[in-house]
């Protein structure tokens, strides 16, 4: 084998991706050829430092939890062993490529996730959440909670089996209150992923509509939402947030502004401590 | 060869990619995906998957040998 056909292959080699036959002409290549060695430690290298390297951005951990959800929809239930798994990539491996909508699907989440690579390893500093980052990723989940019929994890109208379902799955156990009474029925819930972290997402309906309230424990990530609710509209999709006693709440649903209004206020009125 | 790659060149390089060869470094490094899931995603034979990816990692050793204003390595 000579350098040329051998620099074709260093890289599958690097990768682990070679056959038996196609390793064993590397690897005696390479004990020859120290220029050849050379290039294939560089590779490694190179591997090495944008894994290590990229990992530890905020933003694409994100992405991968996106990827991730994708991945969940096709093969629910071996993902949902590690789904709760503090590395996200093993629910990769699980996937199985039964459908072109899977495939579509996770292509979409893939050309989201080089947009915002592309735009947000230059961009953001030191990994702090803007709004803008924080609502695309509300509404994200809230569409594809609705596009993958993986709205519920334990679908009950009663909080009584809603909120315990939570224990063990998150380190908080978040207020489930019923509004059926106001016309907000509580409906279900799910574990979901904002920010790199597993929230819990709490289902309610609005005659036809869905509202899917997160809640997570507050801290570094959630933005500020202190102070009185916050709404931001987008895509057509209105998210209205606010934090309290340690909690952050973030309500989004494509019903119309004031129906949403109404909706926080009365999980506000019925979560008051 | 590269021990302690500073960070934002690594973003830049990355972000300087054009999208084929950024997207397969991606789903490689990043996502972990073997050749073949990632040919599959991509619609691309395994052997340009390959290719690319050798392609993509070698103009990113360029773009941080550059930038760190050694000299380009031989092999490159």
């Amino acid at each position: 084998m000579n350098c040329k056909d051998a620099r074709q292959l260093i890289t599958g080699y690097v990768d682990g991706e070679l056959d038996l036959v196609g390793s064993m002409e590397v690897e005696s290549h390479l004990e020859d050829c120290g220029s050849c060695l050379q290039t294939l430690k560089s590779q490694r290298d190179l591997k090495q430092a944008i894994r290590s390297s990229a990992l530890s951005f905020d933003m694409p951990r994100g992405l991968e939890n996106r990827v991730m959800a994708a991945a969940r929809k096709e093969s629910k239930a071996s993902a949902r062993k590690s789904a709760t798994a503090s590395s996200g990539l093993s629910a990769l491996r699980s996937w199985r490529w039964l459908s072109g909508s899977a495939t579509f699907a996770l292509g979409a989440a893939v050309m989201m996730l080089f947009m915002l690579v592309g735009r947000n390893l230059v961009h953001t500093p030191n990994g702090s959440r803007t709004e803008d980052s924080l609502s695309e990723e509300i509404v994200s989940s809230h569409v594809r909670s609705l596009q993958a019929s993986h709205l519920f994890d334990v679908a009950s109208t009663d909080q009584h089996t809603v909120k315990p379902w939570f224990t063990g799955k998150l380190d908080y156990s978040p207020p489930v209150v019923d509004l059926a009474d106001q016309g907000f029925p509580l409906t279900g819930g799910r574990l979901d992923y904002i920010g790199g972290r597993p929230v819990a997402a709490l289902v309610y309906h609005r005659k036809k509509h869905v509202i899917n309230l997160f809640v997570w424990t507050s801290g570094a990530g959630s933005g500020d939402l202190r102070g009185e609710p916050k709404t931001v509209s987008l895509r057509g999709y209105h998210t209205i947030g606010w934090s309290r006693s340690g909690m952050t709440f973030i309500a989004v649903s494509d019903v119309n502004a004031g129906d949403l209004k109404q909706f926080v206020d009365q999980i506000r009125s019925h979560t008051n401590p | 060869m590269f021990k302690r790659v500073d960070r934002d060149a690594l973003a830049q390089a990355l972000a300087d990619l054009p999208v084929e060869f950024r997207e397969v470094v991606v789903l490689r490094e990043l996502e972990d995906l073997s050749y073949k899931e990632i040919a599959q995603i991509s619609d691309l034979p395994i052997g340009t998957v390959m290719s690319r990816l050798a392609r993509a990692r070698k103009r990113l050793q360029i773009s941080l040998c550059t930038g760190s204003g050694k000299e380009l390595q031989r092999e490159l």
